[in-house]
This record gives structure tokens, sequence and C-alpha cells, in this order.
């Protein structure tokens, strides 16, 4: 059988298809793992303990959001 | 706000077909944005009509006190049910469908980031729906807890509350999946030139949005699956007769809660800053205002929660720092209704049917929301708690702020969606029928509430009949006028009207009204450049 040659991004176009899409993935992952920490932070949170804890992991949680949220923005802008 | 130049108008979209499937396929395989936009809206209006007919179910037992027409559990579920539906598969789905088919023409992007699960997003949708409906069937009759499915009533209702789990794990999977594909689409596939301060306001307004949902919709789910192993599992978090505590469920539920409140009307608001511009032929003023306004009420949703909780025997501290935090709303909402006042300021204002909902959208929010703030004061809110003036206030935000905002929406966006403009006269009697209709059905609500009539009860005394008669006739009469809407709605797409220009209104500056209408089945493939 005749050896296939790899596929490679052969002109700026498709690379610069591939360079979105890459980082379209990294966006919605990092997204997805947002939603999936508040999901099982919730549940652990009550798992663990009562009123204090699930407020604290909440609280952190919400924080941790907002500083990711605007820390792209800002660092996006540089 | 983006201006194009003239030398793009044009350029980068056809619409030829690509070969795709037609009839039913073309649907089901859809990755369009264009078409998973039309399919969450009708979605969205089969859905307001099915929680349109239990509420006029309820309204309709409300007619006369005592026990006419259903008895108190099913009426239960009614109530139940018409909160979940009309929240979950009706307004939320339809600002998702304005997001589908705006967003990628507001900023000059080709589709959705991610087609095919922007297809999936919405097919998750209907087997929910089903199972939300088919709740009401199953033996032990349907979930009757309210829509905040409060233990340990959810712990003790029937199969239907399982559904009804099953059912908003669903939704909020199609949720987070359709924020996650409007973040990127917004964050990475802007025309160039298109700086996000430069974005029109409504994706401004449909990004925080989705961030908003991103962050509590997992909550609302976790919350849930709690419930569901209370239910079936053995375990006790909110089960007070394991140990567990069902207060902690309503601080779970409300920190999804209150954030969901302005996940419904933000993209309402973004909506309405697209057309009183347009209406007004000025630019919006104060845009960047309205970004940090946006933002503002974004981040302060996730620290008032407790307010909805009033009642539960809080710490003097807590309802202190609730309360407060909740009058503080105001402020950035009250910069919103201010800038948008100030655009209409000595503008050369036309009144068509999109600017005639847009100021019923303004007075009737304005309303609610200073209902609202009465509600935020703690002490009145201990008297006000679970009565009907609860019931007015959410109705003046939710139907007169979310709902008039999304007819203005249709009304605007339908030449371009059908190529074919709507017809006035039937637009302008839908609005003024809606708008007296809706008044006469919620006004008197306030006056029940005050005289202290409770809320979700399917009898009540007899000092309480007159003002329940005028809102039930009022419901009947809101309810029939939607059908003036999918008249009117139906005629555009069946192209019985005026051909739509490009352009139908002056005042119009957005991208979406460069490409011809109806809009091509694929827009700006090459992206144009925004000066």
């Amino acid at each position: 059988m005749a050896a296939q040659a790899p596929v490679t991004p052969s002109s700026p176009a498709a690379e610069r298809a591939a360079a979105l899409r890459r980082a379209n993935l990294r966006v919605a992952v990092t997204l997805a793992t947002i939603a999936a920490v508040f999901f099982v932070g919730i549940i652990g949170a009550h798992l663990i303990g009562g009123f204090d804890e699930g407020t604290s992991v909440l609280g952190i949680g919400v924080l941790l959001f907002l500083a990711i949220a605007i820390g792209r923005n800002v660092f996006g802008k540089r | 706000m983006s201006t194009v130049t003239p030398d793009q108008l044009g350029h980068g979209h056809d619409d030829h077909a690509h070969g795709h499937p037609t009839g039913i396929m073309r649907w089901v395989t859809t990755t369009n944005h264009k078409d998973i936009g039309t399919m969450y809206l009708w979605f969205s209006f089969t859905m307001f009509l099915v929680g349109g007919c239990m509420a006029l179910t309820i309204r309709a037992e409300l007619f006369e006190p005592g026990l006419q027409i259903v008895n108190p559990e099913f009426f239960n579920s009614m109530t139940t049910l018409h909160g979940l539906i009309m929240v979950f598969g009706a307004i939320m789905p339809a600002a998702v469908g304005f997001a589908n088919w705006m967003i990628p023409m507001l900023i000059g992007a080709p589709d959705m980031a991610f087609a095919r699960m922007n297809n999936w997003s919405f097919w998750l949708l209907p087997p929910a729906a089903i199972l939300l409906v088919t709740s009401l069937f199953v033996p032990g009759g349907g979930p009757s807890a309210g829509w905040t499915m409060y233990p340990p009533l959810t712990i003790q209702n029937g199969m239907g509350m399982d559904l009804t789990i099953f059912a908003i794990h669903i939704m909020g999977a199609s949720s987070i999946m359709g924020s996650i594909n409007i973040i990127t689409t917004i964050l990475n596939l802007r025309a160039p030139g298109m700086t996000l301060m430069k974005m029109p306001l409504f994706c401004w307004a449909w990004l925080i949005t989705a961030y908003l949902l991103i962050a509590v919709m997992p909550v609302l789910a976790g919350a849930v699956t709690m419930l569901l192993t209370d239910r079936h599992f053995g375990t006790s978090f909110f089960n007070a007769a394991g140990g567990g505590d069902p207060v902690l469920f309503q601080h779970v539920f409300w920190f999804f809660g209150h954030p969901e409140v302005y996940i419904i009307i933000l993209p309402a608001f973004g909506i309405i800053s697209e057309i009183l511009p347009a209406f007004s032929r000025k630019p919006l003023f104060g845009y960047a205002s309205m970004v940090y306004a946006l933002a503002g009420i974004a981040i302060l949703s996730f620290i008032v929660w407790a307010h909805h909780m009033f009642t539960t025997g809080l710490p003097t501290a807590g309802l202190l720092f609730f309360m407060y935090a909740t009058m503080l709303i105001a402020v950035p909402t009250g910069v919103k209704v201010f800038n948008w006042l100030a655009t209409m300021w000595r503008g050369s204002i036309t009144f068509e049917t999109p600017m005639l909902f847009c100021l019923g959208f303004l007075f009737l929010f304005t309303l609610g929301g200073f209902t609202g703030l009465v509600l935020s004061i703690m002490p009145v809110d201990i008297q006000l708690q679970d009565t009907y003036y609860v019931v007015a206030h959410f109705h003046y935000v939710m139907v007169a702020g979310s709902l008039f905002a999304f007819f203005a929406g249709v009304y605007y966006w339908i030449p371009k969606w059908t190529g074919t403009m709507y017809d006035e006269r039937l637009g302008k009697i839908h609005f003024w029928s809606s708008l007296i209709s809706f008044n006469v059905t919620f006004f008197p609500m306030h006056f029940l509430g005050l005289a202290g009539m409770p809320r979700r009860i399917p009898d009540y005394a007899q000092q309480f009949a007159d003002w329940n008669m005028v809102a039930s006739i009022g419901a009947f009469w809101f309810g029939l006028s939607q059908l003036i809407f999918l008249y009117a709605v139906l005629k555009c797409i069946f192209h019985k009207g005026e051909k739509a220009p490009a352009k139908p209104w002056d005042g119009a500056t957005t991208l979406e009204w460069t490409v011809p209408s109806p809009a091509p089945y694929h827009t700006f493939e090459t992206p144009p450049v925004i000066k």
C-alpha cells in the first residue's frame, strides 16, 4: 500500500481556520470546566457539610468565575 | 456602534444551498444558525401557547370563589407547570432563538462557532418539553410544589416530579451548550474591526447572559440532582426526616433563581437597545454605560438571592445585607432606563409596531421594577410574601418586560427573516390589545395582594371576588390577542404583504441590514470589515 502524505494546513487560510478551531475549542473547554466545577462543587459542598461550607464553596466559585471571566478579557487585550 | 463601508455591502454572502437536505430532514440535520433560530422561536411560541392554556385554566378556576373546574391537586400542577414551561420552555428558548438568528449577523460571522452542537442544543428541548407535559399523566399526578420545587413537597410528590427533574437536567444541558456556543462565537468570530465596544448592545446583553447561564444552570442541576437522590437513593440533603435542611434547598435554588430573572430580562434589554435608537433615528445614548450597567446587574444578581427568603428566619444582618444589595440593583437598571429615555429625547421618533412594544416595555417594565423595589424592603416583603402582589410584580417583569421585548424583536426583524413586511395595522391592534388586556389581568393583582390574597390557591374568600373576575377576563383577552400575533407572523411567512427592502427602517445601522431581505441562507462567508 502506498503511504499517504500527512494532512497539513497547506495555505495561510487553512492555517487560520485551524487556529480558529483551536481557539474555539479552548474557550469551550474552559467554559465547560467552569460549569462542571459548579455542578460537582454544589453537590460536594453539601456532602461535606452544611450551610457554611456550601456558601463558602459557592462564594469562592463565583469569585474564581469572575476572576477568570475578567482576567481573560484583560489579558486578551494585551 | 459599528458601521460598515458601502463597498462591503452585498459582499461575502450568497444564497446557494450547497445541496443541503430538504423537507423534514433539513430541520432535523440543519447546522445553519438561521434554521436553528427559527426552530427555537417556533418551539418557544408553541410552549408559550401550552403554558398559556395552563394559565387560562388557572384563571378560569379563579373566575369566582369556590371550586368549579379542576380539583386542588390539578390546580397546583397547573401553577407549577405553567411556571416551569414559561420560564424554561418559552422565554429562555425565545431569547436563544433571537441569539441564533441575530448574533452571527450582528457581528459579521458566517455562523455559530459550533454549528453541530447548536443543532444538538435545540433538539434536546423537545424531549424535555415532552417529559414536562407528560408528567401530568403519570401515576401520582404532575409536579405540584410550585416552579421553585421546594422540599419537602417535592420529596413527597409522585413520579411526575422525577420527569420534571430529568426535563430540567436536559434543558440545563441545552442552555449550557447554547451559552458556550454564544460566548465562543462572540469572542472569536467577530468581523475584523468589530471590537467588543463596537458590538451591538444585543450581543453584549447575550454575552453577559451566557456567562450567567454557565454559572447558575449547573447549580440548579446540582440542586435537582440532590432532590432526586433524596427521593430515591436514601440521602438526606434536604429531607428533614433524615437530618437534612429544606431551607438549604431554597438557598441553592435562589442562587440560581435570581440570576435567572436577569437571564430572562437581559436579552430583552439588548433587543430594546437595538430598536429604540432605530426608531428614534439617533445613536444609543451612553453606549459604554449601558454595557457597564449590564455587567453591574449581572454581578449584583449573584448576591441578592435571599431576598426571596425574608420569611425563613435569616439573621438580621443577613436580612439587611440582602435588602440593601437588592436595592442597589435599581442603580444600574435606572441607568439603562435613563439612557433609553435620553436616546428618544429630541429624536425623530415614529411609532411603528416594534417601537410601540418598546415603549410598552419601558413603561410596564419600569412599573414592575418599581414594585420589585417595594418588595426589596424587608418589613414590607414579610407582609407581602406569597401574596398576589408578588405575582403581579413578576408578571410585569416577565411578560411586559421580556415578552413585549420579544414581540418588538419579532416585528423589527421579521422583514429580514421572511423578506415580507408585517401588516402594520395587525401589529398595532396586537400591541394595543395586549397592552390593555395585560394591565386588566395583572394590575388588579396588586390590589389583591395588598388585601392579603395568597397565591397558589384554587379557592379564595368572597372579598377577593371582583378583582379576580376582572383579572380572569383580562387573561382570556390577553390569550386571544396572541392569535393576532400568530396571524401577523403567518402572513409574513406566506408572503402576504409588501416585499421588504434590505433596510426597511431608516435609523437601523447594524450589519444585518446590509444583506438582502430575506437574509440569504449563508451570510458573511467573507467577513465584512468594520470601520
